[in-house]
């Protein structure tokens, strides 16, 4: 997919995003990160041609979006909202799970099977027959993400895959979309969480005020402090913590095995087997 | 409503909410391929209040979602449309009360829908035929009136059978909204 | 789209807001006794010289009257086809026949059409929606279905928001609701309605917890923030308003004036 130019002005003149230029190749794996406001899931629902630029333009293998209906378009973008109650609206949760597959014009069977394959991968199985609407908020959000990565597009933006989830529904939902991005699927994650940033993805944009103000490895974004005040985000906790104790090497502390392997190393710089 | 007391917090939240929901619908706007014109699915929202609601809320929240709707989009009708909107949620309230448990409840509902729909085409008929021209000795008002008649009863028709479909999805989908009646 | 309420400020936007509702249901029942094409048009210009006071944009102005306009051309046109008496004949196409006291006469239904819009249209584009309220309260609207009412005016551009939000979760599952006759579209808003009316109905829940917590209800008398005062002006605009609107009814009735 590649993204040029493209600038957007709501309706009231308010500048949403300007002059964003870049490219997604298949396979990446790549975070969307920034304040509030920065433009983030604007940018998103430019990706799924939900909107229109204002100028500029954005090709998915080299068609531009505009020129493509919505079931060629959803054919080959996801985009998970971040507010599950936005969707949900089946009486049963295989139902709404259908509700995607069915306007991708798969067979009853095809359908049987991926939602129960992705209800299986979310942990909701055993959920199968309630209505989604009744459910606590962190198991509707479960169900949303199910019924996403169900209809296994070729690209699929997560905006805030791990809000409103508990300890371990966020574990469920992490280990999930890590499997699905592994079967070379691209993926984009929208977050304010940086350690799942950093855990999920190898590419980091970043957005401010609606501009892209960077671009590269999320290891190397990741540790850039300076960028990230600039940008009004925070390091991972780890990154925090390995700076606070003053760690030698603290700088280039991004993931807990980064910390780890800070730890053991000795003065003279060789590794300490623990 | 005449019984003295002042409404819960729960009535007035629901019937506050109620209205916003009215007034929503009421704009939402569906084009009528044949003419140029649209309908709106307010009706849908009223007799969804009336089902689920009753008979005041349904009324109240008619008269005066669809009223405000009106006020900054046809004036004109104001007088009419509060009074044929709560008529009509009120009417259809009280045939789904009181026929609850003595027939199949579609039945019930598909008949509630039918009367709400009736009065909501006879009371603008009667307003846009012999209200609007009064003092004219005239029946030109009538002509007005059955030139409006296709879209007002595509609006009940339509109105009628989304709310049908409307409350037999919330109650498989979202059986909870029980607890708010009040 | 909803929001019509002129944020400026001017003579009307200042007079109490019972005054503008008792004028705009004081001006509706009058014109339902009016008639005389040209009285109906004095009043009608001289209701537009008021709406200049409301410093409503043109832009505005022309896309609310829309539909009153609408409705007073259908009947001037129909007219011909029912109302043929008088001279002289001005248009005579066998069904249709167009009279000069006919075509008057359809001008005057117009003219009340677009009176009766006008009136109300002042009251909504210079009072707003809190005004709105509290005039109908002070006019003897009761409290609860006051806040019911303003809880509803607060909440509808929320819905409306909310709506577009769920309809674009729906296009992302490839939901496409452009396609098909009105019955199919209005069946289309069903996946919309049921998230609305969910989020609704929670809506509804925690803001009866809220009014609780607020201590609604828990004495009998309540104060207000800012009380409506009538100043003189208001109650001259009003006393003259009623008085001559209800001394033409009556005159009209008895017969001593023919509006």
């Amino acid at each position: 997919m590649s993204v040029s130019d493209l600038t957007y002005v709501y309706e009231d003149g308010t500048l949403a995003l300007e002059d964003i230029s870049f490219e997604i190749s298949k396979g990446e794996r790549i975070g969307l990160i920034g304040e509030n406001g920065s433009g983030k899931t604007t940018l998103c629902k430019h990706l799924n041609g939900i909107l229109r630029p204002s100028k500029g333009r954005v090709l998915i293998e080299g068609r531009d979006i505009a020129e493509m209906s919505i079931s060629e378009v959803v054919g080959k973008v996801g985009l998970l909202f971040q507010n599950p109650d936005n969707q949900l609206f089946c009486s049963t949760v295989t139902e709404e799970m259908s509700f995607g597959l069915r306007n991708l014009g798969l067979t009853e069977d095809e359908i049987a099977t991926r939602s129960q394959r992705y209800a299986r991968l979310l942990r909701i199985d055993g959920l199968a027959e309630r209505p989604p609407l009744m459910l606590s908020l962190g198991l509707r959000r479960l169900v949303t993400i199910a019924s996403v990565l169900a209809m296994e597009q070729d690209i699929v933006l997560l905006d805030e895959p791990t809000a409103w989830l508990d300890r371990f529904q966020s574990r469920t939902a992490t280990d999930a979309i890590k499997g699905f991005a592994s079967s070379g699927r691209t993926i984009v994650v929208v977050s304010h969480n940086m350690k799942l940033i950093a855990d999920l993805t190898e590419r980091a944009v970043v957005l401010s005020r609606g501009r892209k103000i960077a671009d590269g490895s999320t290891r190397e974004i990741l540790a850039d402090k300076e960028l990230l005040r600039r940008a009004g985000l925070s390091p991972t906790p780890v990154s925090e913590l390995a700076s606070d104790l003053g760690i030698a090497g603290h700088e280039r502390v991004i993931t807990e095995d980064d910390l780890i392997t800070a730890l053991c190393r000795g003065r003279d710089g060789g590794v300490v087997r623990p | 409503m005449g019984d003295g007391r002042l409404m819960s917090p729960r009535e007035i939240a629901v019937l506050g909410i109620m209205i916003a929901l009215v007034a929503t619908m009421t704009l939402i706007l569906i084009p009528i391929p044949a003419t140029k014109g649209y309908f709106n699915l307010g009706e849908a929202m009223i007799f969804f209040a009336a089902f689920i609601f009753g008979r005041r809320i349904a009324g109240l929240s008619g008269a005066i979602g669809a009223g405000f709707i009106d006020a900054i989009a046809a004036p004109q009708f104001l007088p009419a449309t509060i009074l044929i909107k709560f008529a009509e949620g009120y009417v259809a309230g009280t045939i789904a009360d009181v026929l609850r448990e003595r027939a199949n409840e579609q039945v019930v509902r598909a008949f509630a829908v039918e009367m709400g729909g009736a009065i909501m085409i006879i009371g603008y008929f009667i307003y846009e035929a012999f209200v609007l021209p009064l003092g004219f000795d005239t029946s030109a008002g009538i002509g007005v009136a059955i030139i409006e008649l296709p879209w007002n009863i595509s609006q009940a028709f339509i109105g009628g059978l989304i709310a049908m479909l409307l409350v037999t999805g919330i109650e498989k989908s979202y059986p909870r909204i029980r607890d708010l009646k009040t | 789209m909803i929001d019509v309420y002129v944020r400026k400020a001017g003579p009307l936007h200042r007079l109490d807001p019972r005054v503008k509702i008792i004028g705009a249901v004081m001006l509706t029942v009058l014109c339902f006794f009016l008639s005389n094409l040209s009285y109906l048009l004095a009043l009608l210009i001289f209701m537009q010289l008021l709406m200049l006071l409301t410093r409503v944009s043109s832009r505005i102005y022309l896309r609310t009257i829309w539909l009153a306009v609408r409705l007073a051309i259908i009947f001037v046109l129909i007219w011909p086809f029912f109302d043929q008496a008088g001279e002289p004949m001005l248009l005579d196409l066998w069904v249709y026949k167009v009279t000069l006291p006919g075509f008057l006469r359809s001008l005057a239904v117009a003219a009340r059409i677009l009176l009766i819009a006008s009136g109300w249209f002042i009251l909504i584009f210079t009072t707003s929606q809190s005004q709105l309220v509290r005039g109908m309260v002070k006019l003897g609207l009761r409290y609860d279905l006051g806040l019911s009412i303003s809880i509803g005016l607060r909440y509808l551009p929320r819905f409306l928001g909310t709506m577009d939000q769920i309809k674009e979760a729906q296009m992302s599952r490839g939901f496409d609701m452009r396609k098909g006759g009105p019955i199919t579209k209005a069946k289309n808003y069903i996946p919309i309605l049921i998230p609305t009316i969910a989020i609704a109905m929670r809506t509804a829940d925690e803001l009866s917890q809220v009014l609780v917590c607020k201590g609604y209800g828990a004495s009998k008398r309540r104060t207000y923030l800012r009380e409506l005062q009538m100043r003189k002006t208001d109650g001259l605009a009003l006393f003259s308003i009623a008085s001559l609107g209800l001394l033409l009814i009556l005159l009209d009735i008895i017969g001593l004036v023919q509006l």
